[in-house]
């Protein structure tokens, strides 16, 4: 019985300010539509690629993007170290999921600790990191 | 599945997050029994220099401190060639790091790369 | 062992050039397999004639499979003809990537 692999993205940088956002995105669709299981874990300032109400007139728009591959199944976390520091996190955490409250992300992404990440790189069968 | 991880920084220390990110997700990996690997290049090489005092001078964390946190069981290593470039002697970094030249760099990724992490 | 890399930045502004260049040159002669994917600024590795074509070219002739994806190349008015030779511009870069990195490659370092 064969199990579906996983690829785990590290995404280091913010949108707009990198095309390696845009790239890590392009990854994680390719991923997913050769039938592979992808993970995006978002850290320093790829934490503001979830925020909602991005608005840009000439650039791909990466809020649209995320949200259309959440629904395709890429699962997606930021690090409360990094989320916090740049005002994301609204409370404590919540026992139950392990998330940190957050109204600015798009659904489906979540707040969560660096733990998290080494527990997807535990699962998964490859590991890339994108950004500076 | 990932058993075990090389992290191999390549920025200076203070001047970019990239260094603290590099030890954190370490620490992170250690307590979730990761067989972690550091390895400083380029720039990286900086972050292992020591009497370093960031807290007093600038408020950050002192990297050197995180550096003694992961080791052991984390090995720390630095890129010979790198050191050469920048003038940095053996004498001039932590006491708890191993110098290495390309051949051992290649046989760390190797042995321990299963996950390859770059800051 | 298979050892992928993936580039994303530019040559002569990333000190990662070299880490990757030196790298890939050692673990060629040690017998590994080595691809190297230029995406992003990094297509302008393949450029030729500038200073670190002859590196490239020896990892070419060595075996280096090097791979260099078309719309970054063409957003940046790269034309193919002023490549190095024999690096490949594949169709679907991004579909050649992840099959080498979770079907083939046991090593991908991220530079």
């Amino acid at each position: 019985m064969s199990t579906t692999k996983t690829l785990t993205i590290y995404l280091l940088t913010g949108p707009y300010t990198s095309q390696c956002t845009d790239i890590a995105l392009d990854i994680a669709e390719k991923a997913l539509n050769k039938g592979y299981k992808a993970n995006l874990f978002l850290y320093m300032d790829a934490v503001h690629v979830p925020k909602k109400g991005q608005k840009t007139l000439r650039f791909p728009k990466v809020e649209e993007r995320l949200r259309k591959l959440i629904s395709i199944g890429l699962r997606v976390k930021a690090c409360v170290r990094c989320a916090s520091a740049r005002g994301y996190v609204e409370g404590e955490q919540d026992k139950e999921t392990g998330t940190f409250p957050t109204t600015q992300y798009v659904n489906g992404a979540s707040i969560t600790s660096i733990y998290d990440f080494s527990d997807w790189i535990k699962e998964s069968d490859k590991v890339i990191t994108l950004g500076e | 599945m990932v058993n075990s991880i090389l992290i191999m920084i390549t920025k200076a220390p203070y001047g970019r997050e990239n260094v603290y990110g590099g030890l954190y997700t370490a620490i992170a990996c250690l307590e979730r029994k990761l067989s972690v690997t550091v390895v400083l290049v380029n720039d990286g090489v900086y972050s292992a220099m020591k009497g370093q005092a960031s807290y007093k001078t600038l408020g950050y964390p002192n990297i050197e401190d995180l550096f003694y946190a992961l080791f052991p069981p984390a090995k720390i290593f630095v890129d010979q060639s790198s050191m050469d470039e920048r003038g940095i002697q053996k004498e001039d970094l932590i006491e708890i790091v191993e110098v290495i030249d390309e051949e051992e760099l290649l046989n760390r990724i190797r042995e321990h790369g299963e996950a390859i992490i770059t800051y | 062992m298979r050892v992928v890399f993936i580039l994303t930045k530019s040559p002569q502004n990333s000190g990662n050039t070299k880490i990757c260049l030196k790298n890939a040159l050692l673990a060629r002669s040690q017998g590994y397999d080595i691809g190297i994917y230029l995406l992003g600024d990094a297509v302008f590795f393949a450029k030729n004639q500038q200073n670190i074509a002859n590196d490239l070219k020896k990892l070419l002739a060595s075996g280096c499979k090097l791979f260099v994806r078309k719309e970054d190349l063409v957003a940046r008015g790269l034309k193919e003809d002023s490549l190095i030779p024999d690096v490949s511009v594949p169709s679907d870069f991004y579909d050649l990537l992840i099959t080498d990195i979770m079907e083939k490659s046991e090593r991908v370092i991220c530079l």
